[in-house]
């Protein structure tokens, strides 16, 4: 898809929670090929025309509040890491990687950090998907035990065990999506300890 | 100190050690980043996200507290609960060091 001008090009993409790293590396390619992260609202990423360059992206999820992150920002500076955006809860920054040392271009060092990273997403995310979940069943129960025992089921009640059978089947692949990127932190974790 | 204090930081992390060993005096989290480096001579880095987090688990625990800021950046020192789970580790250390032959 392209954008207004030449120099400006706005792309269609969706990550899932679970992948952030992949998302990372898009936005780390994209830039060696000339075209610089500019911001996204989850699903547009937009970018600008720029030098080849050699930068790393990291996504933090750090769950500090917008309004309290003065001491988080200047620590993340500190460090070299430019600021760039927060987008679902996720910071997104940008570091030159020219020359640099492959561990001064991660934003965390060990594996224990790294899996806190995760957990907090599953705890901020999961949370409001299951109290979604709950009263959507409760308010349907009537209407799903009637297609269950098969008791004179209407058009509707049928639309509603769809429905919520569709809202279980998406929050059950997105929570698995999730338990396999962080079982593929623990282990690559535990083999680099 | 609680025993759940002393299952989580005894034995401790190598990072969460030198943080707490280097908050014997007052720092923030890049300079403590930047003596553990020298300390080591490159061995140990504590990345941003890492020392962020590690900082704010020891404070909400205890171990160490904010004593000021400076140019936004939170300066921290550890507390007398920080001292007692940091000699601790400095004793097992020892032990441990003693036990594989040193002296």
């Amino acid at each position: 898809m392209k954008g207004k001008s030449d120099s400006i090009k706005r792309v269609r993409k969706f990550f899932s929670i679970a992948e952030f790293e992949k998302e990372e590396k898009y936005l780390t390619d994209m830039a060696a090929q000339g075209w610089r992260f500019v911001d996204t609202n989850g699903s547009i990423y937009t970018f600008e025309r720029c030098e080849p360059e050699q930068v790393v992206y990291r996504l933090d999820f750090s769950g500090i509040p917008l309004d309290q992150r003065d001491d988080y920002y200047a620590m993340f500076r500190d460090y070299g890491w430019e600021y760039l955006q927060d987008s679902y809860g996720f910071s997104y920054f940008r570091k030159p990687a020219e020359g640099a040392a492959p561990e001064d271009l991660e934003i965390f060092s060990d594996g224990a950090s790294h899996l806190e990273m995760v957990r907090k997403i599953m705890l901020a995310k999961f949370t409001p998907m299951i109290l979604i979940l709950i009263p959507c069943i409760t308010i349907n129960y009537d209407k799903m035990l009637r297609v269950i025992r098969n008791d004179s089921p209407t058009r509707a009640d049928w639309f509603s065990v769809i429905g919520v059978t569709l809202l279980v089947l998406t929050i059950a692949a997105l929570f698995c999506r999730m338990l396999a990127e962080f079982l593929h932190l623990k282990k690559k974790y535990s083999k680099s300890a | 100190m609680t025993e759940k204090l002393r299952r989580v930081y005894v034995p401790m992390t190598e990072t969460g050690f030198y943080i707490l060993f280097c908050l014997r005096e007052e720092m923030h989290g890049y300079s403590i980043g930047q003596r553990v480096k020298e300390m080591t001579d490159g061995a140990v880095t504590i990345s941003a996200g890492t020392m962020y987090g590690t900082l704010s688990k020891m404070e909400k625990d205890g171990l160490i507290r904010f004593t000021r800021e400076e140019e936004k950046r939170k300066l921290y020192r550890i507390t007398a609960l920080g001292e007692e789970i940091l000699s601790l580790e400095i004793e097992r250390i020892k032990r441990l060091y003693r036990n594989i032959g040193g002296v």
